[in-house]
């Protein structure tokens, strides 16, 4: 938790006038008992009533004085929970958006949202607690044994020693449970994962009737997390219990005392005067315990908080700026590439050129490499030996690299909100016109101009739309880009084939723009300069479409497979 | 609402009493122990210390006794929180599975996670919280009313008067409160969507290089939070100090009013002292209920969240009828559907299709031909016509009838993260391993599990890029051949399979569909050529239907649709 503490910096101010408020507003309250007794020994004894009245409107007014001041607290302790919330929020995001492929993969989802709202949220209400009450505790507690030590040094000693007996405690309590907090919040991350699946997967669930299965899972889920609060909540009710015990016992040894030092034996006043100051102390801890539990909570959110925000974020890229007039647009120099969690390598010493304005089929079986192939060009996973125009793919600046490659995915990703604001992720400062005559090019006009054209409302992840839509809009983005290099992996496998060849007749147009076509169809790829085939990571050719067919084995049994010739002819 | 919350606690009413009675005790030795000690400085003043050791081992079974009924009270309600979050949790997934389809196509599914996590543990923190300090304070009403009145009837009238006032100030602070407190729940809802969203398409929004436009609308998302968050809290923190404005005012009044009736010897001095004693007694619940109560606010909020979810309606499933033998036949008859009332889709539709039929859908992307299938499996319901199954109307049937007929293979193949072997018995559970190999061996998918770390137990995750989309589709095909339906739908099924691939499946597909009645969309014309019906839809509605070489011979669409496959591969 400490570690997170620089963040309440910009909330100095609140930390510090928040708690001086709570603590004037305890003195002010531990005062007025004292007044109330001048009151009675003056006003009742002498049977004046003008001293009770004067008394009466003091204790009223410094009764409204206190609450103004607890006002300002909360106020301040408002202003600094939420803000020091918001404040990591926004800083959480920043390192969600900067993680690498690996790291994302890594965490997954699920736990991703949690930490950035559910712990997020216990931590607000610490920082909160801290400010409205933490001062207040032990303030009083410290009160109770300081005026105890003035009436009586001897008998203040036995309510001192309550105090390292309360820490022991306390210690235990926060050592013991925090892992079990842990274990809490990991088993909601399951919890939350499970739920992910099951909305999104819903028509495959009822589709074979596993409502059931599903149901079990997550009654198990649920239960183990009612099983893990209950762990706490078993060390956790032991705490109050113990600390009535412990201050309790004070005041039995306290009347002990009192009995033993007879006949001489402890003014009454004074007795009377420790068991208040006990008492005082006891109601002080079980506001501590209550803050305890929502610390050891806090504790372990910060834990997962600061697990994410310390992750290295392992993107080292360059600070090139400037892209090289080559000719040469894309080079392979002997590339291999293993996933992090791979046994085998996905792709085997890769070796090519790629020519700017060249338009290059990749074509091979399910699980070649082809996507691998796409991601490693798009930096997902770090590749030394590839030179994008004559510079390593690694030493461009991120945002130059982005304008330099575009990826046109298979699995559209769309964002709710209008079309045109789905376009401006790829260009925020296209106009209108920019925008339709990209959607022209997708061959997305016609169905975008029959709904609400560029104002056209989409789903999150493009729900209202048809998977062939979807691709059209994604192709749109991706043309919108106006990149040098635009690699579309399998972007037209939803599109039927009228669609899919005007779509290509239409960027064929873009003739200094590198493209790579990644496809099944070797109808997409016919008229491509020239073909890459790819067997189980392996080249096992590159060439124009009739010098592979002649020369290369796998490429003749896909194109025999999909009925196409060496003439390209469609024999069906 | 709090009837509904009963009720939802009807499994541990038991334990509720429980808690109750358990209060109760702690509370009346609580209230003990004063007068122990009283009795016992009494007799240490007068120097009588032969009855002290009798009343000192009289105190401390009366702490014990304290001690264990408070740890007791604590574990019942915390048991009670924790079980109620569980079933709530339940409960509400079970009610979620009766959802319709449409539910989880427009509701962001983050915002549904989030009212399942953090919704929930706000209700339970509330309820624990709730609980253990209304129990105790009840209690402690009660029995400190009692002993007031047991002193002086007019002081206890006076002391009751005040506590109005308490009720009615922290009244209106709860319902200024509210909406702040239902805003921020809302809010934090939609940031949760976003941040899903977000998450969901990372790869995309960091290829574009969009990271920047992402943080500007998370953190206007976060500043919203921010605005209701600090309001909700600085307004829920009010009641605390305001309740103890009141306590501490009429803690003057009580003693002012106090004094004026010991001046007119109405009362002694010691009974205005034990009145101050006991208003305090009196109104510390009321302090601690109203310190809760920021917690209560937020589960309150949360629950109406939580049981709006429960009170939406549930799609009707009243269908008795069943088949055993299903033959297959099905007929539409003047359907009509529109995925919003307003824009019909499908307009009197009407089509019939004989026993054992294969039958193709073509049409452009967009034409309604998933809508078709959506509409076969009851994921959405018809807004005129009927559809019947063996001359069976579908809505006399239940969802789960219907759908146990049919095996279906989606282009998005959803594949729940689970070990192989458990993914391909989905549609089967309880198939042998030996059934499950000998399927996918039949697909063609045998030879890449083979190949994973731990073949069939290899466990496959959700995002992750172990296997390319076309081997998720093989495994999918697997699945539904594993379960060997009545009828079988394929929507694009093979979209991701590589063509050589392909042909394996084909086969084993050639098998399933042998007799049975089957529906195939796919764009690839050649894999429905041998078709006994072929559809060719546009804009919702079937504009031609026959054979593929009757349709070549009408010259309509569908020869047009074929051509341009032909033709673009001629241009090569």
């Amino acid at each position: 938790m400490k570690s997170l503490l620089p963040y309440l910096k910009p909330f100095k101010k609140q930390c510090v006038i928040g708690p001086l408020c709570k603590w004037i507003e305890a003195i002010l309250e531990l005062i007025l008992p004292t007044i109330m007794a001048f009151m009675i020994d003056q006003g009742v004894m002498k049977s004046d009533m003008r001293i009770v009245f004067t008394y009466g409107s003091l204790m009223i007014l410094m009764v409204f004085i206190g609450f103004g001041f607890s006002l300002v607290c909360q106020y301040q302790a408002a202003i600094a929970s939420q803000g020091f919330g918001t404040n990591m929020r926004n800083l959480l995001l920043e390192k969600i958006l900067s993680l690498s492929y690996e790291d994302l993969d890594r965490f997954g989802e699920a736990t991703l949202i949690n930490r950035i709202s559910n712990d997020v949220n216990q931590l607000q209400v610490a920082v909160a607690m801290l400010i409205r009450l933490v001062i207040r505790a032990p303030f009083i507690v410290l009160g109770a044994v300081l005026m105890a030590m003035f009436l009586d040094f001897q008998l203040s000693l036995i309510l001192i020693a309550t105090i390292p007996l309360i820490a022991l405690t306390l210690y235990v309590f926060l050592y013991v449970t925090t892992p079990l907090y842990s274990a809490y919040q990991e088993k909601l991350d399951d919890f939350t994962h499970l739920l992910e699946q099951n909305f999104a997967g819903v028509r495959v669930i009822r589709a074979f009737l596993s409502q059931r299965k599903e149901s079990a899972r997550l009654m198990e889920i649920s239960q183990d997390l009612k099983n893990r609060m209950m762990r706490i909540a078993r060390i956790s009710s032991l705490l109050q219990p113990f600390h009535a015990l412990i201050v309790n016992g004070a005041i039995v040894i306290l009347l002990w005392n009192g009995w033993i030092a007879l006949p001489d034996g402890i003014p009454a006043g004074t007795m009377v005067a420790f068991i208040n100051y006990a008492t005082q102390i006891l109601l002080a801890l079980v506001a501590v315990s209550n803050l305890i539990v929502i610390f050891t909570r806090a504790n372990a959110s910060a834990k997962r908080v600061n697990e994410l925000l310390a992750c290295e974020t392992k993107e080292h890229y360059g600070c090139v700026t400037a892209i090289k007039d080559s000719s040469t647009a894309i080079v392979f120099s002997n590339v291999s590439f293993t996933y992090p969690f791979g046994k085998r390598p996905a792709l085997r010493n890769l070796s090519f050129e790629i020519q700017a304005g060249e338009t290059i089929g990749v074509i091979g079986g399910t699980g070649s490499g082809k996507s691998t192939l796409a991601s490693i060009l798009m930096r997902s996973y770090p590749c030394d030996q590839i030179t994008i125009f004559g510079q390593p793919i690694a030493s461009y600046d991120p945002s130059t690299f982005a304008s330099l490659v575009t990826l046109i995915p298979q699995k559209s990703e769309l964002f709710s909100g209008t079309l045109k604001e789905n376009l401006h992720v790829a260009d925020a400062s296209a106009n209108d016109d920019a925008l339709w005559s990209v959607l022209q090019k997708a061959q997305a006009k016609d169905f975008v101009s029959e709904k609400d054209g560029l104002h056209m409302r989409i789903e999150a992840q493009g729900k209202n739309l048809s998977g062939g839509q979807k691709q059209r809009i994604c192709i749109a983005r991706g043309l919108l880009r106006k990149s040098r290099i635009l690699i579309f992996d399998d972007a037209f496998s939803a599109l039927d084939f009228q669609t899919d060849a005007q779509i290509r007749n239409a960027i064929a147009k873009e003739s200094d723009c590198t493209k790579i076509l990644i496809s099944q169809r070797v109808a997409t790829l016919l008229n491509c300069d020239r073909i890459l085939v790819l067997d189980d990571g392996a080249v096992a050719g590159f060439a124009p479409h009739k010098e592979l067919f002649d020369s290369c084995v796998t490429y003749r049994e896909i194109c025999v497979s999909q009925a196409i010739g060496r003439q390209g002819v469609s024999a069906c | 609402m709090l009837k509904r919350l009963y009720r939802f606690m009807k499994g541990y009413r038991f334990l509720l009493w429980w808690a109750m009675f358990l209060a109760i005790v702690s509370v009346v030795f609580h209230l003990y122990a004063p007068l122990l000690i009283g009795d016992m400085i009494d007799a240490l003043s007068m120097h009588d210390g032969t009855k002290i050791p009798f009343q000192l081992v009289h105190l401390i079974i009366v702490y014990i006794g304290y001690a264990l009924s408070n740890w007791g009270m604590m574990l019942a309600s915390n048991q009670i929180a924790a079980s109620f979050g569980d079933t709530l949790r339940k409960k509400l997934f079970d009610q979620l599975e009766h959802f319709p389809i449409s539910f989880f196509d427009t509701h962001e599914h983050g915002d549904l996670i989030s009212r399942f996590t953090n919704d929930i543990d706000m209700i339970s923190d509330g309820l624990l919280q709730g609980l253990s300090t209304c129990l105790s304070g009840i209690v402690t009403v009660v029995l400190a009313i009692i002993f007031m009145i047991q002193i002086n009837i007019t002081m206890t009238c006076i002391v009751l008067l005040c506590a109005p006032f308490t009720y009615v100030v922290a009244k209106t602070i709860t319902q200024r409160s509210s909406k702040y407190f239902i805003a921020q729940s809302k809010n934090l809802g939609a940031l949760n969507a976003y941040t899903q969203e977000m998450l969901n398409g990372i790869r995309t929004l960091k290829a574009y290089h969009h990271e920047a436009n992402i943080k500007d609308t998370f953190q206007a998302f976060n500043e919203t939070l921010y605005t209701s968050g600090k309001n909700a809290q600085f307004y829920g923190s009010l009641s605390n100090p305001s309740t103890r404005l009141v306590t501490n005012a009429s803690y003057t009044i009580i003693g002012v009013c106090g004094a004026i009736l010991a001046i007119f010897k109405g009362i002694t001095i010691g009974n205005i002292s034990s009145f101050l004693i006991y208003s305090n007694t009196f109104s510390k619940p009321f302090n601690e209920v109203s310190g809760v109560m920021t917690q209560l606010q937020a589960a309150y909020a949360s629950m109406r969240r939580i049981f709006a979810l429960f009170d939406i309606e549930e799609e009707i499933d009243n269908g008795k009828e069943s088949i055993a033998n299903v033959q297959g036949k099905i007929t539409f008859s003047h359907v009509y559907f529109g995925y919003d009332q307003e824009h019909m889709l499908m307009k009197d539709l009407s089509l019939s299709i004989p026993v054992g039929c294969r039958v193709a859908i073509v049409g452009r992307t967009g034409a309604g031909k998933t809508t078709l299938i959506n509409l076969l499996m009851r994921f959405y319901e018809l807004n005129g016509g009927v559809i019947y199954l063996d001359d069976i109307d579908i809505t006399h049937m239940s969802r789960n009838e219907l759908r146990s007929h049919f095996g279906m293979v989606l282009q998005d193949t959803y594949l729940f993260e689970d070990t192989l072997y458990h993914i391909l018995s989905y549609g089967k559970q309880g198939a042998s391993k030996q059934e499950v190999i000998a399927c996918a061996k039949k697909s063609g998918a045998h030879t890449f599990i083979e190949k994973l770390p731990n073949s069939y137990d290899t466990v496959l995750k959700a995002n992750s890029s172990y296997l390319s989309q076309g081997q998720r589709q093989l495994l999918s095909i697997t699945r539904v051949m594993l379960m060997n339906p009545s009828i079988l739908i394929l929507d694009e099924a093979t979209s991701n399979i590589d063509t050589r691939s392909e042909q394996v499946v084909a086969s084993a597909m050639e098998s399933l569909m042998e007799n049975r009645t089957s529906f195939v969309i796919a764009h690839r014309l050649s894999t429905i050529i041998h078709s006994d019906l072929i559809l060719v839809m546009e804009h919702g509605n079937i504009i031609e239907q026959g054979t593929h070489d009757e349709l070549l011979k009408q010259k309509g669409a569908y020869e047009k649709l074929y051509q341009s496959q032909f033709i673009k591969t001629q241009d090569a």
